[in-house]
């Protein structure tokens, strides 16, 4: 973004819209830093004077020099014979310039900007000390003492308080567009005359992994002035705070273990311990991607899962005969559900794609209340059923290409049924066969967030959803009696990835609890990646390894959708374990190149 | 069974999955934080993890910050000739963020005495002392199947055959991990 050009009042309706849609795009959930950097530009206007206009008032001339040029004065003042005011940006210092010698009540206007440093320099100069003061090896950007900084003082800025805490927005901005900026685990702002915490406030949005903070020796007084830190450094792990006024508050400690819920030391003292903390902030058993009761089941429900969606992807009518005429399913919509919102435009362009296919069919409970209402939402009997199908888009379900995006549990319910749970995500790729009509306004409610058109032909998006089959055994073969589908906004893959992987850690323990996991064959082993997915290896490369290296290159290839060639090399450097694997996986892919992927 | 009494079971559900043990208590008699859950025969899973029985249930579920969960959507089919349901609901799920259990447990040090645990250690009751620090919302599902005929008046009853706990999604910004 450019740094200049947001403060220009030009007048014109159209284009200040158009800034104003910028700024709200720029820097997400900082409403307040385009008028901070406003004021920070403040510092770096460039003056413009105008003499031979002594015939007309100031006001006659600040208008004829706006409809002329399209550019407002700002900061007018007279002194004399020469008028002053100001502008944001060289370029329409330039622009005034060009009408040097124009003509105005009956003389000519001398027009000419006065030399200043410039923003330009200014940024440059910012950018300059924030390289100056990052120590790599420390992963440190100490920025002890600013206003000491010969460089930054001679340039005058670190002239005032206030200009210093200016100025330090300005900086993290500008750190945040620095190669360094993912390699900053602690930041020294130790002797810089702060005076409360929302001065600084900025810096969570930099570093908001920061591990460890320095604000010794400022002046900081207030408590309530920290609260603007509350839960916004869930990483930070040491903090000092000493030589402030703070610091002697009874309810320092206290606060300050409130603030930052991860802090281990504070002010050099161990506070916390950090294997307690680890056990409070985390629930007592590792999250797992599968669980199937036994051997016999992991294979029914597998097998299940992957024919069901295959017909439920290319033709639903093929599904029939697994219901029967007692059979039931429905389709509840919960549009308010958490979504992954994670800075991802095109999730979140996803998941404004409105309800209109599932609206009319949903039964979510909480939604409507009419019996008969509800009664009319569940479809029962083959027929029914598959009319109710032929209501929902046309969809693709990536399990077996991308099993890590799906997770399930199936378990026994008693000696002739078991459940079988299924979440993960579809892509709608077509409308509908048959588009529901939409219900009358009423026994609806509440639903909210979404756009809610009429439009029959609504955009195709993607969906996470939650799917329970209640299956029971039929004379050798078996029936769903139960069928519940559940829709939400897209949530992502992260709550499916067993946590060992993602912490590089053994399942965590929890005394009890995973010692008496119960006896039955609890099956992890066969994990149904390999199962699931139809990646092959080609029978030159697969007769140069092993079976247990092959499973592995297949499983390495699922996780991390590398392609065969570079999965083989990760393998070899990751001494053919899996989990180191997927950690080399994790710690290189930055410098992963695109086509090193399937 | 009519729509209203699985309303109130939901409900029923949530308030006793956020409800607080009671104070002053050592031992886990006193929690019950899913009564419906059967004694014996039952299967219970969080996030795919099984646990053997409603006692370890407890134990689980006293180990985590207290929890707010809110009720977002739920749907059940009764299964015809056998009596069971299967009931899934779907909400939203927040974590106290104030650095305890509901057992009052925390990790912070205590300045006066070195031990882990806090100033509060020997207060159950620490989490009514401070107010709660809710973090952001998870994502939640729960598969639940109901053996028998329920009313009104039977919903604390163990009737409960299977539970299964799912978070969904996963707030990123939060200080608990799943």
């Amino acid at each position: 973004m450019s740094y200049r050009g947001h403060n220009r009042n030009r007048g014109g309706s159209s284009y200040q819209g158009h800034n104003n849609n910028r700024n709200n795009n720029d820097f997400a959930g900082n409403s307040n830093f385009n008028s901070k950097m406003s004021d920070f530009n403040n510092q770096n206007k460039i003056w413009i004077e105008i003499q031979g206009w002594t015939n007309a008032s100031k006001e006659n001339l600040v208008s004829f020099i706006s409809r002329k040029t399209n550019i407002g004065l700002k900061d007018v003042e007279v002194n004399g014979p020469i008028l002053r005011g100001s502008v944001y940006t060289q370029k329409d210092a330039q622009y005034l310039e060009s009408f040097n010698g124009i003509k105005f009540a009956g003389d000519f206007l001398k027009i000419s900007a006065l030399k200043t440093t410039g923003a330009v320099g200014t940024i440059d100069l910012l950018r300059g000390f924030l390289r100056r003061r990052f120590m790599p090896e420390q992963r440190l950007l100490d920025l002890t003492h600013m206003g000491g900084d010969q460089e930054l003082v001679q340039n005058g800025l670190f002239s005032s308080i206030s200009t210093s805490s200016k100025m330090f927005t300005a900086l993290m901005k500008l750190a945040t567009e620095e190669p360094f900026a993912s390699g900053v685990d602690s930041l020294n702002l130790s002797q810089n005359s702060i005076v409360d915490g929302q001065s600084i406030s900025i810096l969570c949005q930099t570093y908001p992994f920061l591990k460890n903070l320095s604000l010794a020796q400022n002046n900081i007084a207030s408590l309530k002035s920290m609260e603007t830190f509350r839960n916004k450094l869930n990483s930070l792990s040491q903090l000092i705070v000493g030589g402030n006024p703070i610091a002697n508050d009874p309810a320092y400690r206290s606060e300050m273990l409130r603030l930052f819920p991860r802090l281990l030391v504070l002010d050099s003292q161990p506070v916390r311990d950090e294997s307690k903390l680890k056990e409070i902030w985390k629930f007592p058993l590792a999250r797992a991607q599968f669980f199937f009761e036994n051997p016999q089941i992991q294979s029914l429900s597998t097998d299940f899962i992957s024919n069901f969606l295959n017909c439920w992807d290319s033709d639903r009518s093929l599904l029939a005969p697994l219901y029967t005429p007692d059979s039931q399913f429905s389709v509840s919509v919960d549009s308010a559900a958490p979504f992954l919102a994670s800075g991802n435009d095109s999730y979140q362009d996803k998941n404004n794609a409105p309800w209109d296919y599932y609206l009319p069919i949903s039964r979510n409970m909480t939604r409507i209340t009419s019996p008969q209402v509800i009664e009319s939402k569940v479809a029962k009997g083959n027929e029914k059923i598959l009319g109710l199908f032929q209501n929902l888009p046309k969809t693709k379900h990536s399990l077996a290409t991308n099993p890590e995006k799906f997770s399930s549990e199936s378990w026994k319910i008693n000696d002739n049924s078991i459940m079988i749970v299924l979440h993960g995500e579809f892509e709608e790729v077509a409308a509908p066969d048959q588009v529901a009509k939409s219900l009358p306004k009423g026994p609806r409610k509440g639903y909210n967030n979404h756009k809610n058109n009429t439009n029959s032909k609504a955009a195709l998006s993607i969906r996470t959803f939650d799917r329970s089959w209640f299956i029971v055994s039929s004379g050798g073969s078996f029936v769903i009696a139960s069928d519940l589908l559940c829709v939400k906004p897209y949530a992502g893959t992260e709550p499916w990835t067993p946590s060992s992987l993602v912490d590089g850690a053994a399942p965590a323990t929890a005394g009890s609890v995973t010692q008496s996991i119960p006896a039955t064959a609890v099956v992890t082993e066969a994990s149904p990646i390999s199962v699931a997915t139809n990646i092959t290896i080609p029978p030159e490369i697969a007769s140069k390894l092993s079976p247990e290296q092959q499973d592995l290159l297949i499983k390495i290839m699922a996780q991390t959708k590398l392609n065969i060639n570079y999965a083989g090399m990760l393998a070899e450097q990751s001494a053919w374990d899996l989990n180191q694997a997927v950690q080399n996986f994790n710690v290189s892919k930055a410098n992963i190149p695109p086509n090193a992927y399937m | 069974m009519s729509s209203y009494v699985f309303s109130k079971l939901c409900d029923s559900i949530i308030a006793s999955l956020d409800s607080k043990p009671p104070a002053n208590s050592n031992n886990l008699m006193n929690y019950n934080p899913l009564p419906q859950l059967r004694s014996n025969n039952v299967k219970i899973l969080i996030n795919a993890s099984p646990l053997t029985d409603k006692r370890q249930f407890t134990e689980y579920w006293i180990k985590l910050p207290l929890t707010q969960h809110k009720l977002q959507s739920y749907d059940y089919h009764t299964i015809p000739g056998m009596n069971m349901t299967n009931l899934v609901i779907n909400g939203k799920v927040r974590f106290n963020e104030n650095g305890k259990n509901k057992l009052g447990e925390s990790a912070e040090i205590n300045p006066m005495n070195g031990m882990i645990g806090g100033i509060n250690n020997n207060n159950n009751n620490a989490n009514d002392k401070q107010r709660a620090i809710w973090g952001s919302w998870f994502g939640f599902t729960m598969v639940v199947v109901i053996d028998g005929i329920i009313n009104e008046n039977t919903l604390n009853s163990e009737f409960i055959n299977s539970f299964n706990y799912k978070i969904t999604y996963i707030a990123g910004d939060s200080v608990m991990q799943v």
